[in-house]
C-alpha cells in the first residue's frame, strides 16, 4: 500500500483535471468557453464603457465650476442677464464668475452644442488635434468628429440653419481625446454665441468659482440671494458629485442585475452543454469510486475543471473585450451601450477597464460552470457505483 | 447457518440478501441468505448460470453495494454498515476489482487507466507511467501503453483491467467473468497473472463459467437464484 | 528498450495538458498587464487632454450618451433642470450631449441635407 502523498495528490487532481479538458473532452470544453465568452464578453464591454463615461463624467464635473446658476422660469431653464453677473461677483468667497452660453443647434442633420465662452478666457491649452485657438469675432474650433463628417479643417466657413446671417470660420479641431462630449461641439467666443442664438447681452449660466474652502460661504450667500431677487436654479458640484455618483452606480446595479437574468437564463445552456456525455461522466465517477476515489477526490477533480473552465473563459472574455474596444473602438458592439456612435464610432469609444470588473467576471464565470455541475459530480459520487457500472 | 471466524479469514458473509426494487410492486431477489467465508491466500470462484447473482454476490464483497440484509466482514471488521468513504478507503488498500465489461475509461490510454488509483494517493506522474507500464509489460501489452480502449481488442482491454486492479498490490482481487469474451492468448495471460498473485499470497475471488480457471481452485460456491446450493472444496490453500 | 521508455515518458509529460496550463497563466499575465496599462493610463494624468476641454467649456457632458436610456444620467443637471426622457416627449427639451436619444424636438429652423460650407479657397 502508498504512503500518502496530499501535496502531490491535489497536483495530481489538477493535472487530472486539466487532462480532461484538454485531451479527453477538447470539443465540450470548447462549447463552454465559446459559450462564457459569448455571455462575458458584452458584459465586460458594457461594464468598462460605462466606467469609461464615468471617468470622463467625473473630469466634467471636477473641472467645472462650484455653482452653476441659471434662471428658473417655471421650471424650465431661462437665460439670465448678463448685467447679473455683479450679484454673484460681489458675494462673500467668490473668486470669479463666468458667463456661458450652452444651446444646442442642428448642423446638417446632426444637433451639435455650442459653447460660447468670454473672450478673455478663451484658453490656448485646449487640446487640438490641429489649427489653433480662436483669436478673433467669428472664429470657431470644432469637434473630431464634426469635422471629419463635414469635412470642416482650418478656413471651412460654415453657418448654422438657426441663424444664417451668422457666419463661422473654422480656426481649430478638438482633440478626439478631449470626452466624448467634445465630439460633436462648437466652441466660440461668447460674444458669438450670444450673436447666434440672438441672446443680446444674455448668458445660459453663470459659473461661480469659490475660493479654496468658501464653498459652503458661497452656498448660503447664493440661497439668500436666490430668495432675495428672481428665482434662479442653482447646482453646487457636491450636488452634481452625489448625483452622478448615484446614477452611475444605478447603472452599474441595473446593468449587473441585466445581466445576472441573462447568466441565469444561460444556466440551462451551460447545464445542456455539461450535460453532453453526462452517461460517460456518470460511469467514469463510478469507477473512480469504485478503484478508490473518495467522493472529495471526484468533487476537487470536478473543481479544477470549473475553475481552469471559468478562469479560462473570464480572462479570454477580459482580453477580447479589452482589445475589441481599445484596439477596434468598440466596432459594432459600442453602438448597443452608447448612443448614436453607428457601426463604427467616429469618436474614441471611452472605456475602463478595473480590476473589480474583472473579478465580477470571474465569479460569474465560476457560478455559471459550478451551478449543476458540482451537485451533479456529488450526487453521483455518493452513489454507490454496482448501481452506476450495471 | 455461520461460519467461524479463523484467523486468517478474509471475507466472512452471514446470511447475505439483496433486493433490486425495480418499481412500487416489482422487486428482484438477487442473492437470498448467503453465508460463506474465504481464507487469506484461498482461490474462491462462484459458479452459476446467468442471474444466479454472481456478480451481486462479488460486488458486495467488494464493497461496491450494500447488502438489503445480513452482515459482512473484512478481515475481521464489520463492513456492513460503514460509510461510502470508509469502503472507499478500504477498496483502495485492499481490494482490486476486474470489472465484468472492462469499464476502461474511454478517453485515458491504457496506462492512465492502469495507472488511476495511483492518483488519489499522490503517486507522482512519472512513476504512475513507469508502474503501469511495468504491469503492462506482464501482461503482454508493452506496444499498447500509450494506446485508448477502443483501439484494443476485447482481451487487451481485459488485461488493461487486470492491471489495473493489480496496481495498488491488494491482498484481495476480485474478478468477474475476466476471461469471458476474450481470446485465449489473452485468457492465458491473465491466468499467468493471477498466478502470480497467488504465489505472493493474494486472495482471489473469482465469478466464472470458464473451466479453464478451476485449475487451481480452492473452493466452488455454486449458486442458482441467488442462493449457495453446494460448495465443493477442491483442495486445500 | 530503456531508450523507448524514456522516450514514451517524455512523449507521456509533455501531453499531459500542461501546455495548455501554461497558456493559460500568459493570457492571465497579459491581462493582468493590461488591467496594469489602463490604471496607469488613467492615473498618470494623461488625461490632461480631458481636463483642459473641460476647464475650457466649464464643464458639459455627464452622462447622457449612453444606451440604454433608462438609467439616471442621461442629461447635464448644470444645464437642463430635468431629464428630457421622462418628459418625452416635450418641446424644447434637448441633451446637451453629442447624443440625440429618442427625443421629439420641433426646431425652428429645419434639418438641411444641403449645408452651406464653404471652404476658404472657394471665397
Amino acid at each position: 500500500m502508498e504512503p500518502f502523498n496530499t501535496r502531490r495528490k491535489h497536483w495530481n487532481l489538477f493535472l487530472t483535471a486539466t487532462g480532461n479538458l484538454v485531451q479527453r473532452t477538447p470539443f465540450r470544453s470548447a462549447i463552454i468557453l465559446i459559450s462564457l465568452l459569448a455571455i462575458l464578453f458584452p458584459f465586460l464591454t458594457a461594464l468598462s464603457i460605462s466606467e469609461g463615461i464615468k471617468a470622463q463624467s467625473k473630469i466634467s464635473v471636477e473641472e467645472g465650476a462650484d455653482f452653476y446658476i441659471t434662471g428658473d422660469a417655471g421650471g424650465s431653464s431661462a437665460p439670465l442677464s448678463r448685467t447679473s453677473i455683479d450679484r454673484f461677483q460681489t458675494l462673500p468667497g467668490v473668486s470669479r464668475v463666468v458667463p456661458r452660453i450652452v444651446g444646442r443647434a442642428y448642423l446638417g442633420e446632426q444637433i451639435v452644442t455650442i459653447v460660447g465662452m468670454p473672450e478673455t478666457l478663451i484658453v490656448d491649452t485646449l487640446s487640438l488635434m490641429s489649427g489653433r485657438s480662436i483669436q478673433q469675432k467669428g472664429e470657431v474650433i470644432v469637434g473630431a468628429s464634426l469635422g471629419r463628417t463635414y469635412d470642416l479643417t482650418e478656413g471651412s466657413r460654415f453657418y448654422l440653419p438657426i441663424n444664417r446671417w451668422k457666419r463661422f470660420t473654422v480656426v481649430g479641431t478638438l482633440s478626439p481625446s478631449c470626452t466624448i462630449w467634445s465630439a460633436k461641439l462648437i466652441y466660440m467666443s461668447l460674444e458669438d454665441a450670444g450673436e447666434l442664438f440672438r441672446m443680446k447681452d444674455m448668458v445660459t449660466d453663470f459659473l461661480i468659482y469659490a475660493n479654496p474652502g468658501d464653498n459652503p460661504v458661497v452656498n448660503i450667500h447664493l440661497q439668500q440671494e436666490n430668495r432675495a431677487g428672481l428665482p434662479l436654479r442653482m447646482q453646487s458640484r457636491e450636488l452634481i458629485q452625489s448625483y452622478l455618483q448615484k446614477g452611475f452606480d444605478s447603472r452599474t446595479g441595473v446593468l449587473t442585475a441585466f445581466y445576472i437574468v441573462a447568466f441565469a437564463l444561460s444556466v440551462p445552456l451551460i447545464l445542456v452543454v455539461w450535460g453532453l456525455g453526462s452517461v460517460e461522466r456518470k460511469k467514469e465517477i463510478a469507477l473512480l469510486k469504485a478503484v478508490g476515489w473518495e467522493t472529495l477526490d471526484v468533487i476537487e477533480m470536478a473543481l479544477w475543471e470549473n475553475v481552469l473552465l471559468s478562469l479560462a473563459g473570464a480572462t479570454l472574455a477580459f482580453l477580447l473585450a479589452f482589445l475589441w474596444i481599445k484596439g477596434f473602438n468598440g466596432f459594432f458592439i459600442a453602438q448597443f451601450f452608447l448612443a448614436e456612435p453607428g457601426l463604427v464610432p467616429d469618436f474614441p469609444v471611452p472605456s475602463r477597464f478595473l480590476p473589480i470588473t474583472a473579478f465580477m467576471a470571474l465569479f460569474l464565470s465560476l457560478a455559471l460552470t459550478l451551478t449543476g455541475s458540482l451537485y451533479y459530480t456529488w450526487r453521483t459520487a455518493i452513489t454507490p457505483s454496482a448501481e452506476l457500472l450495471r | 447457518m455461520t461460519i467461524e471466524q479463523g484467523l486468517d479469514t478474509v471475507i466472512r458473509a452471514e446470511g447475505l440478501s439483496k433486493t433490486f426494487r425495480l418499481s412500487r410492486l416489482r422487486k428482484v431477489d438477487a442473492l437470498k441468505d448467503v453465508t460463506l467465508a474465504v481464507s487469506k491466500n484461498e482461490y474462491v470462484v462462484f459458479r452459476g448460470p446467468s442471474g444466479s447473482g454472481k456478480t451481486t454476490l462479488l460486488n458486495i464483497l467488494g464493497c461496491l453495494g450494500r447488502p438489503s440484509l445480513g452482515r459482512i466482514y473484512l478481515n475481521g471488521e464489520d463492513v456492513t454498515e460503514l460509510g461510502e468513504e470508509e469502503l472507499c478507503r478500504i477498496r483502495r488498500k485492499n481490494i482490486g476489482f476486474i470489472f465484468q465489461g472492462f469499464n476502461l475509461l474511454p478517453r485515458m490510454s491504457a496506462w492512465e487507466n492502469v495507472s488511476i488509483p495511483l492518483i488519489p494517493l499522490g503517486v507522482g506522474e512519472r512513476e504512475r507511467f513507469l508502474r503501469a507500464c511495468a504491469l503492462l509489460e506482464r501482461l503482454g501489452l508493452q506496444e499498447r501503453v500509450h494506446h485508448s480502449p477502443e483501439e484494443l481488442s476485447g482481451g487487451e482491454q481485459q488485461r488493461v483491467s487486470v492491471a489495473r486492479a493489480l496496481i495498488n498490490e491488494p491482498d484481495l482481487i476480485l474478478a468477474d467473468e475476466p476471461t469471458s469474451n476474450i481470446d485465449s492468448d489473452s485468457a492465458y495471460k491473465v491466468l499467468a497473472a493471477f498466478a502470480s498473485l497467488r504465489a505472493k499470497g493474494s486472495t482471489l475471488v473469482v465469478a466464472t463459467h470458464d473451466h479453464t480457471l478451476f485449475q487451481e481452485v480452492n473452493t466452488v460456491y455454486h449458486l442458482i437464484d441467488g442462493r449457495i446450493t453446494d460448495k465443493e472444496l477442491k483442495k486445500r490453500p | 528498450m530503456e531508450r523507448k521508455k524514456n522516450k514514451a515518458l517524455r512523449h507521456t509529460l509533455a501531453s499531459s495538458g500542461l501546455w495548455a496550463i501554461l497558456f493559460l497563466a500568459l493570457a492571465l499575465c497579459l491581462a493582468a498587464s493590461f488591467l496594469l496599462l489602463d490604471a496607469y493610463k488613467w492615473l498618470n494624468r494623461s488625461d490632461e487632454g480631458m481636463r483642459s476641454f473641460q476647464r475650457a467649456v466649464g464643464g458639459v457632458g455627464m452622462g447622457a450618451a449612453s444606451a440604454p436610456a433608462w438609467n439616471l444620467i442621461h442629461y447635464d443637471p448644470r444645464l437642463q433642470s430635468v431629464d428630457d426622457y421622462n418628459l418625452w416627449p416635450i418641446v424644447g427639451g434637448y441633451p446637451y450631449s453629442p447624443a440625440a436619444v429618442s427625443i421629439v424636438i420641433l426646431f425652428r429652423e429645419h434639418p438641411r441635407k444641403d449645408l452651406e460650407i464653404v471652404k476658404t479657397d472657394e471665397l
